[in-house]
């Protein structure tokens, strides 16, 4: 294909067919989480919190949040847990693969209404995927993001990922890191219980802040409760909706939820968007 | 534009035929015979000496050749051409088919992103309609805002009277048909006789409409189905489902799909051993909204046959002031459990 075309435009003419990606890396992030450090033939700029559909060919295709820098347009990490079949496919891959790679789609985290604020991260186990893109993007630009905390769980000390990086993220002036696990061992320095909790500890001005929830949906649940109770509005909680996205570009229905479909109204939603729909926690 | 009204009778008719058929491959209700023996008329193509007008919508929805059940996408990687759509001429389409094409419209031409399987076919299609003049037991299409005859929508639209045919243009390209024939203007008896056609069946439909007393308007729908949340009636009426997915595939304004991968050629290479292809998905299919891992936000038959009054009533109407229901009834006619809408929406709007 001509060198001229950008991912977007290669896209708009042929929205449902991925462009030609190698595996350049494979992390191994815990014993069932690994990073795929992805290389498209054409660069696929995207914002943080949009969301990418990564295939194999002729085995399936599957809806991810890259975990990697929104700074970094030739390149991205996405972090896959190994949950099903698909996911256990890509699990198999080494480096070299060849894989597709469509998107970005939907709205990410809207960074422009952060700006100034205190930011309280929420992440439980690999939903901390997306929320690392988030933190690098925050990291690009301390003086208009000067405080953020971040809260994180994970069920033991070894499912917790990018173990190596969290310890560096928490020497920045404006990172105030929390870190918890349901089940501790000796070595583990940290706090034991789960990621919910962590919130309780928190100081923050709730007048000039937003929260960020990302996790399991049952974590995403009492996530957003305790969120409630520390005294957030509705609408100064941001949640990554989990769903099905097949198309990515709100046409394939299956992604629906109430009078949104999630793969292009969000998938990052204020509380307050769906708070009244039935059923959004399943 | 302005409509001029034409005349033809049955030899100018088929000769209409044969020059769409001379532009584009023509498809149209046509009798087939069955496995069985019996014949019966359905869509299909067809010689233009073959065409057997129907009085009624066919069984099959138009977005079967806009929005097709398998839609080849083509090489399966980005880049290069997808495969180019067959000029076409569909012949017998109903107003209720035609109301369809809002709503899918909306879903595939609106938004960040077009649909071009859907646009080119929209393109290459010649859309040749017809008057309803004898609705179907299931037909309610006045009580969602529809009628019998098409009023937009179409290249030409054909209004059958004795001895013949009205034909009126809707676009240029129809009208260009339409004069390339030198057909004589209709009379103002052979348009007084179509108009009586029509009123009659507005009216047959109306009566066997009111029967279900349906809340009249968008809103009104939309109002009643909300309040359905917890009703009774989709566990009690569900129980009779057996996911078979037929209320959707024959639906004309569903349009959920699934992307899936067929191998074409082993010794491609890698990816091009593959194509990929649009297929039809069902929201009654258990595994639908799965994600994975497993979770399923609609485990049960129940909240799965709820889903699909969801979205044509509450999603469809707060995002495009319409219902996705053209009231064409085929989905009554298609259901094995004989799970019928007009009875849930009565039920849902009289709770």
């Amino acid at each position: 294909m001509p060198d001229t075309q950008t991912a977007a435009q290669i896209l708009a003419a042929r929205p449902y067919s991925p462009i030609r990606t190698v595996v350049e890396d494979v992390i191994a992030e815990s014993p069932t989480i690994k990073t795929f450090v992805l290389r498209p033939e054409v660069a696929v700029p995207f914002a943080t919190g949009q969301f990418i559909e990564m295939a194999v060919p002729g085995r399936g295709e599957a809806p991810f949040t890259p975990s990697s820098s929104p700074a970094v347009a030739d390149r991205m990490d996405v972090t896959v847990m190994k949950t099903g079949r698909l996911t256990g496919i890509l699990h198999g891959l080494e480096p070299g693969a060849t894989v597709g790679l469509r998107g970005p789609y939907g709205k990410g985290y809207p960074l422009e209404a952060f700006d100034g604020k205190d930011i309280l991260i929420l992440g439980g186990g690999v939903g901390l995927a997306p929320l690392r893109s988030l933190l690098l993007a925050l990291f690009e630009e301390p003086d208009r993001f000067p405080r953020v905390v971040f809260c994180y769980g994970a069920r033991t000390p070894e499912d917790v990922i990018y173990k190596d990086q969290i310890p560096e993220w928490a020497k920045r002036e404006q990172m105030e890191v929390h870190l918890t696990v349901d089940k501790a061992t000796p070595d583990w320095p940290h706090k034991e219980g789960v990621v919910t909790l962590l919130v309780d500890d928190v100081e923050i001005d709730l007048s000039r802040s937003v929260a960020v929830c990302c996790g399991p949906p049952i974590m995403m649940r009492f996530g957003t409760q305790s969120l409630l109770t520390k005294g957030f509005e509705p609408e100064q909680i941001y949640l990554s909706m989990e769903k099905n996205m097949s198309c990515g570009v709100g046409k394939c229905g299956h992604c629906r939820l109430g009078p949104y479909f999630v793969c292009k109204d969000g998938p990052v939603f204020t509380f307050e968007q769906i708070k009244d729909i039935e059923g959004i926690w399943e | 534009m302005a409509l001029t009204a034409r005349f033809a009778d049955e030899g100018q008719w088929r000769a209409l035929l044969s020059a769409l058929a001379g532009e584009y491959a023509l498809f149209g209700p046509v009798r087939t015979t069955d496995a069985a023996g019996e014949t019966h008329v359905a869509v299909g193509p067809v010689k233009p000496g073959d065409v057997e007008l129907a009085p009624a919508r066919m069984v099959d929805p138009l977005k079967a050749f806009l929005f097709r059940a398998r839609e080849d996408l083509g090489d399966y990687f980005a880049g290069g051409e997808p495969p180019t759509p067959q000029k076409r001429a569909v012949v017998g389409a109903t107003a209720c088919d035609l109301a369809s094409l809002a709503v899918m419209d909306y879903v595939f031409l609106e938004g960040e992103v077009v649909d071009p399987q859907y646009r080119d076919g929209r393109e290459v299609t010649f859309v040749l309609s017809q008057d309803c003049t004898e609705p179907r037991a299931v037909c309610f299409c006045t009580a969602v805002g529809g009628s019998p005859h098409p009023s937009a929508g179409f290249d030409i639209n054909l209004s059958r009277i004795d001895g013949g045919l009205v034909l009126e243009a809707g676009t240029d390209r129809g009208e260009q048909v339409l004069a390339g024939q030198s057909l004589p203007e209709a009379t103002a008896e052979q348009v007084a006789e179509r108009d009586r056609r029509r009123g009659e069946a507005a009216a047959a439909v109306e009566g066997q409409a009111a029967a279900f007393d349906l809340p009249a308007g968008a809103d009104q729908l939309q109002s009643a189905v909300r309040a359905g949340v917890e009703s009774p009636v989709w566990k009690r009426e569900a129980e009779k489902c057996v996911e078979c997915g037929a209320c959707n595939f024959i639906c004309p304004t569903c349009h959920c799909f699934l992307l899936s991968d067929l191998e074409v050629a082993a010794s491609e290479g890698e990816g091009g051993a593959y194509r990929r292809f649009k297929n039809w998905d069902a929201c009654q299919y258990e595994r639908f909204a799965r994600v994975a891992g497993g979770a399923n936000p609609r485990p049960k038959r129940w909240e799965r046959l709820r889903n699909r009054f969801d979205k044509k009533f509450d999603f469809f109407v707060t995002n495009t002031e319409q219902v996705a229901c053209t009231g064409c009834g085929r989905c009554v006619e298609a259901c094995p459990g004989k799970i019928d809408l007009r009875d849930i929406l009565k039920e849902l709007a009289h709770a």
